[in-house]
């Protein structure tokens, strides 16, 4: 991602979830993280790249440049409990002799379902 | 290593180099009649690496967003060996950002993102058990796994055969490389930092994350990582190129004191890391 382009006044924005993001979107307002950080400042040229980040990163939407097009929606990742725990299980199914990881499998579990809000 | 793999590595002219400036820097660092001014004269030969530097020291990863003008403050503020470290920091992302492309199985913004958490959780570990210096944790996850970008660039049949045995067989990715080459990303990456003459507690990090033991020197670092490596996994910061997570060490549990950590303010703390670390996105 290169430069920002200049100062815009009266800017239209719309807002769209991240897996919108197209390429040379540009950003309306800054995104921050949940601690409050910014993440990437308004202006500043997207790209579908840089949307699969956000969406790694926990970012759910953003405001963008442009008319309204797409009806204003949360892009909210549901996963079930029940899902949650067949992912982790699938993914520490070599280590279940490990009391370490036993631990951290249902530190993990924990963590997760509050961070999607169940 | 396999003699067959290290002697193609060795013979790969392109293989990436550090920026001079960062054994200079070193050098200065070495003498404690060393001035400010004079390792802010040495950055600033290399004005773009200079720009980098001061980028990074005022984004919200060092905690002094906007607020730094000049390498020298930078210095001041930050220390010359954190200083150090940012321009470390800012050389690997220049050599390596943009280079090559991935492959089926290996993305390589997913490596980069997993390369990344892996750092700032190995700092959040650092400053949750004290003890190391928390940007050199940082960077010794950030580069724990890139003995995959060479073999990604520079054998990428063999790569290509590891990362499909490892999907296939449901085994850790360097398992898949011992068994076909005979060497891992980890060997490959610990070459190439002892090529960088990086000093050893950077360099046995990216050796022996997947097998730690306390035989080693700068075991401590090593079990960051390794422990790093695993959380990030079960976070799905990522992709290392492999779906499996290793278990952690027991040697490493016992060292970290896991039992006694509390793991729910240890996942906060690795997720406010991960996003300050967020400023490097940009640059990958």
């Amino acid at each position: 991602m290169k430069g920002y382009p200049p100062f815009r006044i009266g800017t239209v924005m719309k807002k769209i979830p991240v897996d919108k993001i197209e390429d040379e979107m540009v950003l309306g307002r800054e995104v921050c993280g949940t601690g409050g950080n910014t993440l990437l400042t308004k202006g500043t040229i997207l790209s579908r790249a840089l949307g699969r980040r956000l969406q790694n990163w926990g970012i759910a939407s953003v405001y963008v440049e442009g008319e309204e097009e797409l009806p204003q929606e949360e892009s909210v990742v549901t996963v079930s409990p029940e899902e949650l725990m067949r992912h982790l299980s699938e993914k520490f199914a070599k280590t279940m002799n490990n009391p370490y990881m036993e631990k951290i499998l249902n530190a993990v579990y924990r963590y997760r379902l509050k961070k999607s809000g169940k | 290593m396999a003699l067959q793999i290290l002697q193609t590595i060795e013979n790969i002219s392109s293989i990436p180099t550090l920026p001079t400036v960062i054994e200079r820097l070193t050098r200065l660092l070495q003498n404690p009649k060393t001035s400010a001014e004079e390792v802010g004269k040495a950055i600033t030969t290399d004005q773009a690496l200079a720009s980098k530097v001061l980028k990074l020291v005022n984004s919200a990863f060092y905690g002094f967003p906007g607020r730094i003008s000049t390498i020298t403050h930078a210095i001041v503020i930050l220390g010359f060996s954190t200083v150090k470290n940012v321009v470390l920091t800012a050389s690997i992302f220049d050599i390596f950002r943009n280079k090559g492309e991935g492959m089926a199985g290996f993305d390589l913004e997913d490596f980069w993102l997993h390369s990344i958490a892996c750092g700032a959780a190995s700092a959040a570990i650092a400053k949750q058990i004290g003890g190391l210096e928390k940007e050199e944790c940082f960077i010794a996850g950030l580069i724990h796994d890139l003995g995959k970008l060479i073999l990604c660039q520079y054998l990428p049949d063999e790569f290509r055969s590891a990362l499909q045995h490892s999907a296939e067989n449901r085994q850790l990715l360097y398992e898949s490389e011992k068994k076909l080459f005979g060497s891992t990303h980890a060997e490959i990456g610990g070459y190439l930092t002892e090529r960088w003459n990086l000093p050893t507690n950077l360099q046995n990090p990216v050796k022996y994350h997947h097998q730690p033991s306390p035989a080693h020197d700068n075991h401590p670092m090593t079990a960051i990582v390794h422990c790093a490596d695993i959380l990030v996994r079960a976070l799905d910061y990522g992709n290392g190129g492999d779906a499996h997570i290793p278990s952690l060490s027991e040697q490493v549990g016992k060292s970290l004191d896991l039992d006694s950590i509390d793991l729910d303010a240890l996942l906060d703390s690795i997720h406010a890391e991960v996003e300050k670390a967020s400023v490097f996105i940009q640059w990958t």
